[in-house]
């Protein structure tokens, strides 16, 4: 396999000529993405694979309409979430997510003076080193599911999937502030989670 | 020039790593990263773990993973063709 990776728009326009392996190849590399986004949509596992389907196929039977004003990663999400809330309504399975976030809990990491009262240590590993560890990858999962759902949504959008904070509004139906808080909550309790295991 | 707290620079930690701070906003954490290695440290980890998540993100699939995919998107794309 070439070290090279081909670009979206190559394989859109692959599927668009009517190749199956471009096909193929967008679905390897979106399917995970798209499970987890369902996910926060539907909770009932077997429908979220069935809204990825669905999602595959408006992708097939609208790729002529994809138009490139946006990127197509964004536009197949934005497909996805349409998807999901119609299937869901549907089969009354729709549980809205809870984007809302409640108020922030007490910080006591900073005294009365807003400065450090338990100072962040220097993590223990190098950065390079971080991927290759398969416990600090169980330690990124494991935090990952314990965060309230609207944090989570959020952090795999931007930060996992690389979609930027409009396409994420969008996806997600939510404000920016909404999006910047949620982002914010997150990241602090991964970070936190890496420095318990790194500090 | 308003000095801000720790406190204020961690709350402003992911706005600061997406840009997402007003120019003034932004002169005013990096003015106190300068001065407060605590701070620039947090940011500094805050920034390692966005990465890190970036780079879960981009690393492929396991071969446990996705080969029914295969089989299911080539049926998919084949029911979709003109007969």
């Amino acid at each position: 396999m070439s070290g090279q990776t081909v670009s979206d728009d190559v394989l859109v326009a692959g599927v668009l000529a009517g190749d199956e392996q471009s096909f193929v190849a967008l679905v390897e590399r979106y399917q995970r993405s798209l499970l987890r986004l369902a996910r926060h949509f539907v909770r009932d596992e077997a429908l979220a694979e069935d809204v990825v389907q669905d999602t595959w196929i408006g992708l097939l039977r609208g790729v002529e309409k994809f138009e490139g004003r946006s990127a197509f990663r964004t536009w197949l999400f934005r497909i996805l979430s349409n998807r999901a809330k119609t299937r869901a309504v549907r089969e009354a399975r729709y549980v809205p997510m809870d984007l809302q976030d409640g108020p922030a809990g007490a910080d006591d990491s900073f005294d009365h003076t807003g400065t450090w009262r338990v100072p962040p240590e220097e993590w223990k590993i190098s950065p390079e080193r971080l991927l290759l560890s398969a416990e600090i990858r169980s330690v990124v999962d494991k935090t990952l599911a314990a965060l309230p759902p609207g944090q989570r949504a959020v952090v795999e959008l931007r930060d996992i999937d690389g979609l930027d904070a409009a396409d994420v509004r969008n996806v997600l139906g939510i404000t920016e502030t909404n999006q910047r808080v949620l982002l914010h909550r997150g990241r602090t309790r991964l970070r936190a989670a890496l420095a318990s295991q790194l500090g | 020039m308003f000095m801000l707290s720790c406190r204020d620079v961690a709350a402003s930690a992911s706005d600061y790593i997406n840009r997402d701070l007003t120019w003034r906003q932004r002169l005013g954490v990096r003015f106190h990263l300068l001065m407060c290695r605590f701070c620039h440290r947090y940011v500094h980890q805050m920034r390692q773990t966005v990465s890190l998540l970036g780079r879960i993100g981009r690393t492929p699939p396991s071969s446990t993973l996705d080969d029914p995919g295969g089989d299911t998107a080539r049926d998919l794309f084949r029911s979709t063709r003109p007969r």
